[in-house]
């Protein structure tokens, strides 16, 4: 990691203040910092790793904000943010990989992803690069009609965040967040049950 | 499916969460009648929402792992997660089990649940919960077990008992015990708290026992060669038992002595009932300047802390089977000391090790005397600089020590960790240089320290050009001490150089910006410029309500300050607002008992003085009077303010004798605490001589009314308002003794100050021709007499109340001048108005000047009128 990224986050970060959703436009410009490193971290990871093994995206998330923020200057709602789009970030990044693993048929890298360790809504352990391309299809229908919802999801699944980081980060209550959740893991499975092969 | 129609099936769905399992059909039925899609929608989603809930319930650790039966969990941090359970070979026994959460195993985590489990194994004492065994469930997560403790946190325990200060002593230094013995295995906790110490019960004893060694850390990296995560600068244990040194997060510099710290906090608890710092105040306040506070701020004593805090402390108190003044009395002195020897910013000043602060405690119980006491050096310091109004900041003692031509020292100084360190460093260095620095020793007061200022602020100019920020905090300190000293010319030019600095290098909304705005504000202020005074304290409120780091207390004191001013500038109505709402969020911040809170009352008591609101006043400033005593004492010359004002408000009321005990007070605490000669002098002596002369001693009054008029000659500059505050009762003593000349060139000054530096549309300004009406009057120049009263009237309507005392005297001049005019009419009318907020008295009526309007038909329905209480 350079220190100018460490830098230009830091500066980011450090505008990222108010209450409610991260601003659209500081958010863009953190997001290719953060893909950036996020992608050099999930293909080390994959390069040292035994094939087969399963990808944590949120662990992921975890070491690049350590990585890519000063702490000492960070504060917690900094954190949040920077966790929010580190979750579009890492969903981004595990689609382009699945689409891309998907022409080739077989190749290097993960294999399965575990979904945000203990919040995984789909009810199974682990997801393949397919089920994760439906997933990600049914949350881009879902993003159509309810587009905080689908929001909410990406958080959660993608980034880890919690209840209470999900209501800071888009500016809503905590109550909303969990009707919000609640119904989303219910209607993605429902949504996933009548798309999927099986 | 549409939006809207998503929108609904999810209304109806979380409804039926809501209701229990068998009343959701009918509700179905109901809500989606006739709507079968929308039904079959819902329910879709009601039956996987319940496989959902299915799933979380498999994804609970099976109910046995190895040899051991999982029976509830106990808690869950963000890794791993504890539960309680029963471990049924190779011994059966309660244990509690901790795993690593599903899915949370990657190496960081791996390796600091490694480092608790060789931690805990490491040790074996009584009061460390034990390890047992270690081991990795099947599906992969490493868990381990360990004695299983039922017991409550300290803290709650002492409480429920109602243990009293010395039962809790005696736990506390089995505590101290643990701690030492972790300390010996090369252990260092670095989490410890109330919630982490719990207390449990061995053969009817009560018996502390430390958990929870999830962020310890080896004082030898023995435990595991990998980095700790935790090391990686993440934020590690909790921020009101958090030492400096860990605050600084650099984590390599953490120690022992760190956990005396935390122990010294959990000490503090146990006694006073309050943690050091303000909780919510520490988590609100914003990541760095949570962390500027651990290291910087220093605690008040337990003792001061339990007398500011009121009912908390009541309570407080009974749960130690006294009462405050009980509690306080048993903590004042060596227990104030003990506790704050370990809570010192620097942990070579704290004791070494748990068991040296367990022996002072020890030697408490015993009535040995103890080893901490209040440093020697530091206490005179701080003595000499209170009684020079400047504060206690280590700026302040380094230029002394720049003055004093040490900066070899100094520059070692300025690189002390924390302010508080520099404090004690400098005060060593000055206990050799300086050792007249004797409170009992009366020395050169405002001359040497205006000396040592002035030289001072020579050498920062000079020799700190490459520290620009440390240039600027000198500066301000340098610039504040001026002001403390009432040289407001000297202040201004150190102060607005202090915030240029600042503003370049800090940027313009920096909370040192704002800060620096303040004083600036109040060197404007004395120097009689309100308009710029006004500007900067806006600016700063700007600064600390706009910040992300907001300070409640701060914005507080900014709009408090704003509102003093509006008071002075004569906007009563925004002054009353702006003081509302600096009480507001000052009590929510910090409590109804905070000194602080005593600040914004004693400020809006003088508001509820000019108003006339003198009962009001009292009871604010009677609040304020306790807060203050306990905080800063009885002779603070803050303290003085606030008795000041009580006479004020007294007088007001028409109690000149009972307001006089106070003057005497306020002017013999400004006097020893201030000089003979300071500004503040004036304020009691002028209200002195109002009150001498109400005694009719009129010798006395008129020393005095020149007193303060000198005093305020030579400290105020020439257009300052403040002097009027003299002028106005001297020339109406002069009128009252008929020394009309003299009183009319008060008047006159007072008129032309107040014209130039408050404006026409004040209250004063409008006073100052009020003053001169009343002259003119008692002259029989009625002309001119009521042309001064039509003046000053419009202005007062506009700013004063509309039972304003000024109102109803000026409304009453000017009917004895129009009456000596031939306006009757005009006189009536005056008098009406007076009646209709109810301040026409018959003693009035009856006055002599008024005879002209006896028998007219309108007047005389008035006199009836008020005869008759109508």
């Amino acid at each position: 990691m350079t220190g100018n990224s460490k830098t230009r986050v830091m500066e980011i970060i450090s505008g990222l203040s108010g209450p409610g959703e991260v601003d659209r436009t500081t958010a863009e410009d953190l997001f290719p910092v953060v893909y950036d490193e996020l992608r050099r971290l999930a293909k080390g990871y994959m390069s040292r790793e035994t094939p087969g093994h399963t990808l944590q995206p949120t662990a992921l998330v975890h070491e690049a904000y350590l990585k890519l923020v000063d702490q000492t200057r960070a504060d917690w709602k900094g954190k949040t943010h920077f966790y929010a789009v580190g979750a579009k970030v890492m969903r981004r990044l595990l689609v382009d990989h699945a689409r891309e693993r998907g022409a080739l048929k077989r190749g290097a890298g993960w294999q399965c992803v575990t979904l945000s360790g203990a919040l995984d809504p789909l009810g199974g352990e682990v997801l393949d690069p397919e089920q994760l391309l439906d997933l990600n299809a049914a949350l881009e229908e879902l993003a159509e009609i309810d587009e905080r919802e689908a929001r909410v999801v990406t958080l959660r699944f993608f980034g880890g965040l919690t209840v209470e980081q999900v209501a800071e980060a888009l500016g809503v209550s905590k109550r909303t967040v969990e009707n919000d959740w609640r119904h989303a893991q219910a209607w993605l499975r429902l949504r996933l049950s009548e798309a999927g092969p099986s | 499916m549409s939006i809207d129609r998503h929108r609904k099936a999810k209304e109806i769905f979380l409804a039926s969460c809501e209701l229990p399992v068998d009343r959701r059909a009918s509700y179905l039925d109901d809500e989606c009648a006739g709507d079968d899609e929308l039904r079959h929608e819902v329910e879709g989603l009601l039956e996987f929402d319940q496989s959902t809930r299915d799933t979380m319930e498999e994804r609970r650790p099976p109910d046995r792992i190895g040899n051991f039966r999982l029976l509830q969990k106990l808690g869950e941090g963000g890794m791993g997660e504890v539960w309680e359970a029963e471990q049924e070979g190779p011994v059966r026994r309660r244990v509690a089990f901790k795993l690593i959460k599903w899915g949370m195993d990657t190496k960081e985590v791996l390796a600091r649940f490694e480092s608790e489990r060789q931690a805990l194994a490491l040790m074996n004492h009584p009061y460390i919960a034990r390890a047992y065994e270690a081991g990795s469930s099947d599906d992969g997560r490493p868990f381990f077990s360990m004695e299983y403790v039922k017991g409550v946190p300290l803290t709650e325990y002492c409480d429920a008992q109602r243990l009293s200060t010395r039962d809790r002593l005696t736990l506390f230094m089995q505590v101290c015990d643990g701690v030492q013995h972790a300390h010996q295995k090369g252990i260092i906790h670095r989490d410890i708290k109330p919630s982490n110490i719990l207390v449990a019960f061995e053969d009817g004893r009560p018996i502390p026992k430390i958990i929870d060694f999830g962020v310890a850390k080896a004082t030898s990296q023995r435990l595991t060669e990998r980095t700790l995560f935790t090391e990686l600068g993440q934020w590690i244990g909790t921020p009101e038992y958090m030492s400096p040194e860990q605050a600084e997060l650099t984590g390599l510099d953490v120690d022992t002595r760190s956990d005396v710290y935390s122990l010294g906090v959990v000490l503090y608890e146990l006694l006073a009932g309050t943690q050091p710092f303000d909780s919510k105040e520490l988590r609100t306040a914003g990541f760095d300047e949570m962390r500027r506070r651990i290291r910087e701020e220093e605690p008040p004593k337990p003792s001061t802390r339990v007398s500011s805090l009121g009912a908390a402390s009541q309570s407080a108190a009974e749960r130690r089977r006294t009462d405050i003044q009980g509690l306080a009395r048993t903590l004042r002195g060596d227990l104030d000391w003990i506790v704050m020897k370990a809570l010192e910013k620097d942990r070579s000043r704290r004791y070494g090790s748990p068991s040296e602060l367990a022996a002072d405690v020890r030697r408490y119980l015993r009535n040995d005397p103890v080893e901490a006491s209040p440093p020697s050096t530091t206490y005179r310091v701080r003595k000499f600089f209170s009684r020079h109004r400047m504060g206690v900041t280590a700026s302040a003692l380094l230029v002394l020590l720049l003055v004093a031509g040490v900066i070899g020292t100094t520059v070692g100084l300025l690189k002390a960790k924390s302010e508080a360190e520099a404090v004690r460093k400098s005060a060593d260095v000055l206990e050799g240089m300086f050792g007249f620095l004797d409170p009992a020793r009366p020395m050169g007061r405002a001359l040497t320290m205006r000396q040592v200022l002035d030289l001072g602020a020579e050498r920062v100019n000079s020799e700190l050009e490459g520290k620009p920020l440390i240039q600027a905090r000198l500066l301000a300190t340098i610039g504040q001490a001026y002001l403390n000293l009432g040289h407001f010319d000297e202040a201004l030019p150190l102060i607005e150089r202090s915030l240029a600095i600042r503003s370049r290098e800090l940027g313009p909304d920096d909370l040192e910006v704002a800060a620096t705005l303040n004083t600036l504000g109040w060197v404007q202020y004395w120097l009689g410029d309100f308009r710029s005074s006004r500007e900067s304290f806006d600016r700063s409120l700007e600064i600390r309500e706009g910040t992300t780091s907001r300070v409640d207390s701060a914005v507080a004191e900014s709009l408090s300050d704003l509102a003093f001013l509006e008071w002075r500038m004569g906007r009563f109505k925004i002054a009353g607002e702006l003081f509302d709402r600096a009480l507001e969020i000052i009590e929510v911040a910090k409590g109804p008992n905070h000194p602080e809170v005593a600040d914004v009352l004693y400020q809006k008591s003088l508001l509820l003085n000019t108003l006339g609101c003198y009962t009001e006043s009292k009871e604010n400033l009677k609040r304020a009077l306790e807060i203050r005593r306990e905080a800063l004492g009885a002779d603070h010359s803050d303290v003085g303010w606030i008795i000041h004002a009580l006479g004020l408000a007294h007088m007001g009321l028409g109690e000149n004798e009972t307001g006089r005990p106070y003057l005497e007070r306020s002017l013999e605490i400004f006097e020893k605490q201030l000089g003979h000669d300071h500004w503040s002098v004036a304020f009691p002596v002028t209200r002195l001589a109002v009150a001498d002369r109400l005694a009719g001693d009129n010798e006395a009054a008129r020393e005095r009314f020149e007193r303060a008029l000198e005093v305020r000659r030579q400290t105020l500059s020439p257009d300052h308002p403040d002097r009027v505050y003299t002028l106005f009762p001297y020339g109406e003593f002069l009128v009252a003794i008929e020394e009309y000349d003299g009183a009319e060139e008060l008047f006159e000054a007072a008129l032309r100050i107040t014209e130039k530096s408050l404006g026409p549309d004040h209250p004063e300004t409008a006073s100052s021709n009020g003053h001169l009406g009343l002259l003119e009057w008692r002259r029989g120049n009625y002309e001119d007499a009521f042309a001064a009263f039509e003046l000053a009237m419009p202005v007062f309507r506009e700013r004063l109340p509309p039972r304003h005392h000024s109102i109803a005297v000026t409304n009453l001049l000017l009917a004895f001048c129009a009456t000596h005019l031939g306006r009757n009419e005009f006189a009536v009318a005056r008098l009406r108005d007076m009646h209709a907020v109810g301040k026409l008295t018959l003693e009035a009526l009856e006055h002599p000047y008024l005879d002209s309007l006896r028998g007219d038909p309108d007047f005389e329905t008035l006199v009836e009128k008020v005869r008759s209480g109508q």
